[in-house]
């Protein structure tokens, strides 16, 4: 009797001293977790920062993003060709190509079948590389996300009336942005290579999904585009996997998901003449920011300093703006624009992208005037510094 | 008054000084990652460790916002560069004796509340990231 | 009938009479221990930081240590929160976890120092006790509040255990000789 007694009281102290201990715990609301990945990806630092409350989940959905940007980067990069193909001077068979499992539009694989004069890309080669490759020559049958990158950037080729335009590849060459050239390009060198630079020669087939550049010694350059449109993948991935708060941040390309901690994320921009300073703060949720500046990527020949955004028109570095930022929902489409409208004129610019929906701009001059869109009103907190001036900002 | 030989023993002395280090070292600490003060400072309200309020507070800073807390609603006071809790319905009203507090280092909590104010750290200065 | 618990400490054969007058010391020990501290909640607080307390209960925990030992001081120290956060009011709210955390982290440190350092004397050891009760409210409000920022508070804290570890010691040490030689011998 007595014996049962003091078990039974036993049970009840350790119940009762779960109770009191778990009651603070069970009501707790599970804490908030941070899950951050880092890579070395497209020439940047990328980093994807992940908040939940499931730290499992996040960190799949982490790898999975980064598993998607690496396969970005390996379709754009211009630079990235097969070594042994090229010294056999064999050339791969299409046919067996084709025949292969490839994503392509529906309807359009009997034809293909029938079509040898399309190239395809092969393993270990970039998509660029070959339609760069196969200038002149034939179209090459592309990844669904190189096509929609490159119709993406016919699109704005048009809306900005030629400023921007992804055929500049011969002219990036010559200035040596990517190897190790050291030399001003002669006025006649970069004649000549702008006479290959028009986007109207890039044919793009809907249809067969593939690209032709028109003519021999065209080639293409995506650092505009890829960056961008690799961190918005990412970014969809991280949605579709469950992330509701993130932020991505690949060299300065910037996407956010959601909100901080019901707060918009804070996002500096840099001051285009003083690295250690910020010229606005950025209050974003669930869009992008990307800069295109002229202190990004800088050679130094002869004494004086040329930046790697250059005119298709020109064929020089464009001059009259030092810093463009733009805020837009889509990242792909952030990186684009922001190189675009650096490359027009800052009025010209303004009234663009009045004209796209849901974009907003943030631009310095080369004497340091800064214009802004409306749309920012309310998303930005100012603190240029004393050398900057406010010109107008456009009204809706 | 109790008559002894001694108050404190060599040992217990030796603790004493042990705690007075120990408070010593966590103040620097504290200090170190708290940073210097500058004139741009960020005030955060916490509930239940989660941000609710983020705001610069300047020289001439004059603002009253109401939080609501856990249990009820508080009220914060902010001015001159400092801030401090005037109204709390809390038994105890710790949060409100404790007066101002007006840089990184310092904070006031209201435990019933479960609210947090403080100044941010001046390291990163509350960015998420900086687009270049 | 007497329950078992409290018997838990007596050898079998003893006298009833002995149980009785454990009961009866336990019993005095843990209502005095929560009329202090329903007494000290009653007090106007100078000091507007949370934490900083006079303990005075705790005073009772250090000479049931003393006199019983670990396995009753914790008890009484946990019953002692326990009812006194009954009468005030505060019974399973933030501040109950907190003082109950503290007090029992004090206890047990309290022990420890009683058994592994015994060239500490009561004034040493209370104020061991008086700091590890700040520390681990401390802990125990971060995590419940969710926020590092409350840390800030830390080198106060630290600091505040000693004069009021030291003023429980004193108390303790007045009390203890007259209640040595009256306590029940197991």
């Amino acid at each position: 009797m007595k014996k049962r007694y003091s078990t039974l009281l036993v049970v009840m102290g350790i119940v009762a001293v779960l109770l009191l201990v778990g009651y603070p715990l069970f009501t707790q609301r599970a804490i908030l977790q941070n899950y951050t990945g880092e890579e070395f990806l497209m020439d940047t630092f990328v980093s994807i920062s992940t908040y939940g409350t499931d730290t499992a989940l996040l960190r799949e959905a982490t790898r999975q993003a980064f598993q998607e940007m690496r396969r970005i980067a390996e379709l754009t990069d211009r630079f990235a060709t097969v070594a042994p193909e090229r010294a056999t001077g064999e050339p791969h068979n299409p046919d067996k190509a084709n025949a292969s499992n490839k994503e392509q539009a529906p309807g359009s694989e009997g034809r293909d079948r029938h079509n040898a004069d399309l190239d395809t890309v092969p393993t270990g080669e970039s998509a660029v590389a070959r339609i760069n490759a196969m200038a002149g020559i034939k179209p090459v049958r592309v990844d669904k996300d190189v096509f929609t990158m490159l119709q993406m950037a016919q699109e704005y080729h048009q809306l900005t009336q030629g400023a921007f335009d992804v055929t500049i590849g011969p002219v990036m060459d010559l200035w040596g942005f990517g190897q190790e050239r050291k030399q001003v390009p002669a006025p006649e060198e970069l004649q000549a290579a702008l006479s290959l630079v028009d986007s109207k020669d890039m044919i793009l087939d809907e249809e067969s999904q593939s690209v032709f550049l028109k003519k021999k010694g065209m080639s293409l350059d995506l650092g505009a585009v890829a960056k961008g449109y690799a961190v918005e993948k990412a970014a969809q991935i991280l949605e579709k996997a469950g992330v509701k708060q993130a932020i991505i941040n690949a060299g300065g390309n910037i996407r956010v998901l959601g909100k901080k901690e019901e707060q918009p994320w804070k996002v500096g921009i840099q001051d285009p003449r003083n690295p250690e300073a910020l010229i606005g703060i950025l209050s974003l949720t669930d869009e992008s920011a990307v800069t295109s500046g002229d202190y990004q990527r800088v050679k130094e020949i002869d004494g004086k300093s040329y930046h790697h955004i250059i005119s298709p028109l020109t064929g020089y570095p464009a001059e009259e703006n030092i810093s463009v930022t733009v805020v837009t929902p889509d990242s792909g489409r952030a990186d684009l624009l922001s190189t675009a409208l650096f490359l027009m004129e800052p009025q010209q610019a303004l009234a663009l992208v009045e004209q796209i929906p849901d974009t907003e701009m943030f631009l310095v001059t080369d004497d340091k005037k800064i214009f802004y869109t409306s749309g920012l009103e309310g998303k930005i907190e100012l603190t240029p510094g004393e050398e900057y001036a406010y010109a107008k900002k456009m009204a809706d | 008054m109790l008559m002894r030989k001694r108050w404190l023993t060599k040992a217990d002395t030796r603790l004493l000084i042990a705690v007075i280090l120990l408070s010593l070292v966590a103040y620097v600490m504290i200090k170190i990652s708290a940073g210097y003060a500058s004139a741009e400072k960020q005030a955060v309200v916490e509930v239940s460790g989660k941000i609710v309020r983020q705001f610069d507070v300047a020289e001439d800073t004059a603002t009253r916002m109401t939080i609501r807390g856990k249990t009820r609603p508080t009220t914060i006071e902010v001015q001159k560069g400092r801030m401090r809790v005037l109204e709390a319905f809390c038994p105890d009203q710790l949060c409100v004796k404790q007066g101002w507090i007006s840089g990184p280092g310092q904070s006031i909590v209201c435990v019933p509340n479960e609210l947090v104010i403080y100044f941010q750290d001046n390291d990163d200065s509350g960015l998420d990231g900086i687009t270049r | 009938m007497i329950p078992v618990w409290m018997g838990l400490r007596v050898k079998q054969g003893e006298l009833l009479m002995t149980k009785t007058r454990k009961i009866v010391y336990y019993a005095f020990f843990i209502t005095l221990a929560t009329a202090l501290g329903v007494f000290e909640a009653m007090l106007p607080n100078p000091f507007p930081l949370p934490g900083v307390k006079l303990g005075l209960a705790n005073t009772i925990t250090i000479l049931a240590l003393y006199l019983y030992g670990l396995r009753d001081g914790l008890a009484i120290a946990a019953l002692r929160v326990l009812f006194t956060s009954l009468l005030v009011g505060t019974f399973l709210s933030v501040g109950f976890y907190l003082s109950l955390t503290g007090a029992v982290l004090s206890t047990l440190v309290m022990a420890l120092c009683i058994k592994a350092f015994p060239v500490l004397s009561v004034m040493g050891v209370s104020m061991a006790g008086a700091v590890t009760h700040n520390l681990g409210q401390l802990v125990m409000a971060s995590l419940l509040i969710q926020t590092p920022y409350i840390f800030y508070y830390l080198p106060v804290l630290l600091l505040a255990g000693i004069p009021t570890g030291l003023a429980t010691g004193y108390l303790a040490c007045l009390l203890l000789p007259h209640l040595e030689e009256k306590k029940p011998h197991i």
